[in-house]
């Protein structure tokens, strides 16, 4: 008598037992991925973040930022703190004087609550930090008046924020 | 009669695999948090130098004066100059790009000369832009590794009535 597998036999060998993914290679990239992004990781966090359009200068600075009040000054708009204000920068521009009215006044009122707060926690000396975030296009005329008025208003450990060069 | 298949050949042979799902899972979690947390363009700062009080009436009462001098940099559109109080050291002319490489150089003599000075005045005009201060800060600075003149003020350029 012939021996014939059976139907059930035959459907069982045509399967295959257990389907595996090679997932070896994928791995391998991972890991190169994972040592490339450990490397550029830094474990104090970011202190500053910097708008996609706004073009620091670059510098051979070996500091490492400092938290402190932000102060952002882009080609047309001046940004404090997060906060956007209402200053025109091409009026400022030509303007004669060298203070910035409405930025004194915000800085002052950001003054006397560090203050406030210092005078509560002694930790939290006010230490008139400032860092100035500023595009690379900026004249002088204009960076003259914004770190004057922040002098004015008590901000004076002042810094200015840049790309380190590799 | 028909041969029966034979056993040895019907066999299943083992893959010896190793299990990397876990691993796998472990790195799908860790490259989006490194992703976010990288810094592709590292961030640092360059400190400005405001002398306070203190530090002023200590520099007039300095034990040596002949060590006590204004170290000033003047940028206008068109040159930099390097002052020691009132005497021009050096001038360089900016035509296609800056060339800060002979004012660093005069820089680290006088600094061999007065180990001890740390500040310099830069003085500017209004059109300068600010890619060009930091360079030049940078100038004044350091030099490779050696610290020059890290105490950096920034000033108006006094515009001379002719």
């Amino acid at each position: 008598m012939a021996y014939a597998p059976t139907k059930r036999r035959a459907a069982r060998a045509r399967k295959p037992s257990l389907l595996v993914l090679n997932i070896t290679s994928m791995l391998d990239m991972f890991t190169i991925l994972i040592i490339f992004l450990l490397k550029s990781y830094s474990a104090e966090g970011i202190i500053l973040t910097i708008p996609a359009d706004l073009h620091l200068p670059h510098s051979t600075t070996q500091n490492a930022p400092e938290p402190g009040l932000v102060v952002e000054v882009s080609e047309n708009i001046l940004v404090v703190d997060g906060k956007i204000l209402d200053v025109d920068l091409k009026e400022v521009e030509k303007s004669e004087t060298l203070i910035i009215n409405n930025l004194y006044e915000h800085l002052l009122v950001k003054a006397r609550r560090y203050e406030e707060i210092a005078a509560l926690n002694p930790n939290a000396e006010f230490t008139g930090r400032l860092v100035l975030e500023g595009d690379r296009e900026i004249p002088f005329r204009l960076l003259k008046k914004i770190l004057y008025t922040c002098g004015q208003a008590g901000f004076i450990n002042q810094s200015l924020a840049v790309f380190q060069k590799e | 009669m028909a041969f029966r298949p034979s056993h040895r050949r019907s066999k299943p042979t083992y893959i010896l695999d190793l299990n990397m799902a876990p691993l796998l899972s472990l790195f799908v979690a860790l490259i989006p948090m490194l992703l976010l947390t990288a810094m592709f363009q590292k961030v640092g700062i360059v400190n400005l130098y405001l002398p306070t009080l203190e530090e002023a009436l200590l520099q007039n009462n300095a034990s040596d004066p002949s060590q006590e001098f204004t170290l000033a940099v003047t940028v206008t559109l068109n040159e930099i100059t390097l002052m020691k109080d009132q005497e021009v050291l050096i001038t360089e002319r900016i035509e296609s790009g800056l060339n800060l490489d002979r004012i660093t150089d005069k820089l680290v003599t006088l600094k061999d000369q007065f180990p001890e000075k740390r500040d310099a005045v830069l003085l500017l005009d209004g059109e300068i832009l600010y890619e060009t201060i930091i360079d030049i800060m940078d100038a004044v600075r350091v030099r490779g590794d050696r610290e020059l003149f890290p105490d950096i003020s920034l000033a108006d350029r006094i515009v001379e009535e002719s």
